[in-house]
This record gives C-alpha cells, structure tokens and sequence, in this order.
C-alpha cells in the first residue's frame, strides 16, 4: 500500500513538467521557432485585438490619398493627418496583393529579457496565400554569432484564420538540431504552425492607437517611416506590436519594423528587416532545410493528451537511426 | 500589484502548479497562455483581491478540466533537443514506484487528479477545493476517495500536511 507521502513525492515530481514563463508571456519565442513573430506572439495580440485587424486582411484598399510615397512628394511628412493601426492594415494587405508571387525574406533579430541575441531568418511563400493553398516556411534559427541552433521547414495547407488563436493546421515540420546533430520530420495534426509572413506582420500590428508618416531613406531606398503613437487605451499594449514600420515609397511593401519594449521585464525587442525575392527554383528551394550528412533522425512516439509518459522499465519511445 | 508584477514575482508558482496539473509541458503552456490572456485584459479588478493568485489558479484548473482537443498531441513540439529531452525522460529504475503512481495518475478522470493536486500538492482544505471547483466539501471527500483508492494510497491522516509553494513539506 502507497503512502500520502509516496503521492506528494510523486506529484512535486511532476514540477518537471513546468513551462518557462518565456514561453507563455507575450513576445516569446514560439515553438515553431519563431521568434519575434511566433505563433505565440500572434496569439496574444489577437485576443487584443480588435475584429477590424482581421477585417484588414481581407479588405484591399486603395491607398489614401497623401500616404503613398509615388506622388512624388519627397520633402517630409506625406500625411499630416494619422492614420489608424487598422487602415495601415488594410494599406499594407493591399501592397501584398500586388506581390503575391514573390517569396518573403525577413531577417529577425531580438532578445528575451537578458539572454543572448538570436536571429532569426525566415522564408515564406507565397507572400498572402489564400485558404487551401499550399504554404511553405522555413526558419533558420542562430545566434548573432552566426552559430545554427535550428532549421524548420513546415509546409501545410493555409488554414482559416482565427481571431482568438493562431494559425493552426496539419502540418509536415521537418526540423534540424544543430547543437545535437539531430533532425525530424513529422506529420502534426493541429499543429502551431509558423505563419506566412505577411500574414503575421499585419496581426502584429496594432489596431489601435495612431500612426504618422515621413519620407525618409532606408539603405538609400525611398521609403515612408510609420510611427505608433499610442492613446492611453493602445499603450498598454504597444509593448507586444509593431510601433514602427518603414515600407518601400513604390510599392509600399514594409521594409523593416521593430518593437520595443523596457516596461515589463519579459518581452522581446527586436528589429526585422524584409526582402521579397522572384519565385525562382533557386528561391523555392530555399524554403526546404536541408538535412546535413551524419545527423540522426530521431523519430519520436505519439502522445495523447495528458498521457504521461511510460516508466523507463519500457522501451524508449524514441528510435534513432544514421541518415 | 500590476500584472507585470504579479508575473514576475509569482508566475514560476503558477507555472509548477500548471505542470503538475497537467503533466504535460505544452499542455500546460497553453492552459496557462489562455489564462493569462483573459487574466491580463481584466487585471484591473483581479489585482483589487486579496490573492489575484489563487484567482488566477482557479482559472488554471477550470481551464484544464474544460480543455478540449480534436487530435492527438504529436511529441515533439519543440526542438529536437526539446525532443529528447521530453521522451526521454529522467525515469530510472530506482524511481519505479513513483514513476508507477504517475502513470496510474494519468488515468485518473480529471476532476479526480485536480482533487488531489489541490489536496496534496497545493495544499488546500477540502473546502478550498470545493471553491476551486464549485461543488461541496463532501463531493470533493468522495472525488479524493475514490482517487485513493484506484492508487491505492492510504490515508493514514484525515488530514495530513500538504506540499505547497510556500514551504514545502520537510
């Protein structure tokens, strides 16, 4: 017969199963290995935000007269009168309709809390696919030294999008350990899965509060800088979006944002920067982690939700085999 | 105390309470992401009681006793080396009791396993579990007896000192 004291032993023991507080704060890094813009950071900026930031997505505007950096008006602020989280939404949504067959780049960098830079580099296509369509992700996770930690390639089907929650789809994921010279690739069904670009950068911007725009220059392109400036109600979100966008002057297509943050102690500050590359082979191909010589393929068991998992008496769940 | 506060000084609590709870990493990040959430957007009247954690508990044990899922959860989640180190876990032979307690805890319904959570891990009298989950002290006696019994614990106490996050039992 078990003792009470065999039960608390047993239950402390399940303290193991304790997420990092970074994984469940705003602006964690997701566990689909994205990092400023994870599932996750998506997440908690959708349960803020407003049906009008989804609205956004799907509603091509043509761009206000006065924020379009093609008139030819070069000399400073190309709107006196700001524009709302929600219309630069719908600007930006509409500059990604003109692009659709081109492959987004986006170099992120950032920090949580004290721990060491991580960038990450990301490759999406197509830039806004519609539902159904087949999407495809790759991230490639290192350190500002340059030293890999992951590479994760997902492809899926892009899947309706929530308000409340994040993209979730069945999805092939297929990653690679550096640090461990491992890799996997596994079919998951309701999986997290690492939004396309576009598709996450407007989520993370913020519906509410108040956006102005300057001409100015980034890396010697035309470009129209868009800062947040938040009323007392957007501030107490601003630390976990957006709060300022360059997008190209033409094709209004954003350049860089950041997002920063010093108040609450976990969040992220990072800056990422985009490119749009032609749907090339070359280009595709990118999108698929390559599986370097000598890694293991661990191939691991599925659980059921809350299953815990059997003692060490059976045989591992896990099977490793040579490439 | 603000919400950032509260997350910096008692979240690692909560988060351990959560993991126990669940017994499942991810289950438990998300069960708790939820909480937080709705937690944050009403902050201003949670942080006005006395204990916004014990609130904030309460939210984290209905959250898991009404969680949902249409698919099975696929290990891993995470990295590869997240992967190791979740299936293949710190299990030795030495541990063999336990590690069959936990597996028998598994099974258990699961307003039965927060029962004994609340009891033995967090330390609450049956009348504080019976506000945790809404029901009478003496439905909260027949969930833990019944708990008991399938793990063949014996009570040797009507009451006995409980782990908690505060001081844990020596």
């Amino acid at each position: 017969m078990r003792t009470e004291d065999d039960l608390r032993a047993a239950l402390t023991a399940l303290e193991r199963h304790a997420p990092a507080a970074a994984r469940v704060l705003p602006g964690a890094p997701g566990r689909t290995a994205r990092g400023l813009r994870s599932p996750r950071t998506v997440r908690w900026a959708a349960g803020i935000a407003t049906a009008a930031a989804v609205a956004g997505m799907v509603t091509a505007l043509t761009l206000p007269e006065g924020t379009s950096g093609t008139s030819g008006d070069k000399s400073g602020v190309v709107s006196s009168a700001p524009i709302t989280g929600a219309t630069l939404q719908a600007m930006l949504t509409a500059a990604f309709s003109g692009a659709l067959d081109k492959v987004a780049v986006e170099h992120a960098t950032y920090r949580v809390n004290s721990e060491a830079p991580v960038t990450d580099e990301t490759w999406s296509y197509p830039l806004q696919p519609s539902l159904g369509q087949q999407v495809r992700t790759r991230t490639i996770r290192s350190t500002q030294g340059g030293t890999l930690i992951t590479d994760t390639g997902e492809s899926y089907l892009m899947p309706p999008v929530p308000k409340i929650s994040y993209l979730k789809a069945t999805a092939e994921v297929t990653e690679v350990s550096y640090p461990g010279k491992l890799w996997w690739r596994q079919q998951m069904s309701s999986h997290a899965v690492t939004p396309p670009v576009a598709r996450e950068l407007i989520a993370n911007l913020p519906p509410l509060g108040k956006w102005t725009a300057h001409n100015t220059t980034l890396n010697g392109r035309p470009a129209i800088e868009y800062s947040l400036h938040t009323t007392s109600k957007a501030g107490s979100i601003k630390s976990w979006f957006i709060d300022e966008l360059w997008v190209d002057a033409s094709t209004h297509l954003p350049l860089r944002e950041t997002s920063d943050d010093g108040s609450t102690g976990f969040d992220t500050v990072g800056t990422s920067d985009y490119e749009y590359l032609p749907a090339t082979p070359a280009n595709l191909a990118k999108l698929t982690p390559p599986i370097p010589a000598g890694f293991k393929r661990v191939y691991p068991a599925p659980l059921k939700v809350g299953q815990i998992p059997p003692p060490s008496a059976s045989p591992s769940p896990v099977h490793t085999s040579s490439r | 105390m603000r919400f950032e506060e509260f997350a910096a000084t008692r979240l690692p609590a909560v988060l351990r309470f959560a993991g126990v709870l669940t017994a499942d990493r991810a289950l438990a990040e998300d069960v708790v992401q939820e909480v937080l959430i709705r937690a944050s957007k009403r902050w201003d009247r949670l942080q006005a009681l006395d204990h916004p954690e014990a609130y904030v508990r309460k939210m984290i044990v209905n959250e898991y006793l009404s969680w949902r899922r249409r698919n099975w959860r696929l290990l891993p989640t995470g990295t590869a080396i997240d992967t190791d180190d979740r299936v293949l876990p710190d299990y030795a032979r030495e541990h063999a009791e336990r590690d069959a307690i936990l597996a028998e805890l598994g099974k258990l319904p699961r307003r039965q396993r927060a029962v004994l959570v609340l009891r033995y891990y967090q330390g609450l009298s049956d009348s504080e579990i019976g506000d945790v989950l809404g029901c009478k002290p003496g439905t909260v006696r027949g969930y833990a007896s019944r708990a008991l019994s399938t793990l063949r614990v014996e009570m040797l106490s009507p009451r006995a000192p409980a782990v908690n996050e505060e001081g844990r039992q020596g």
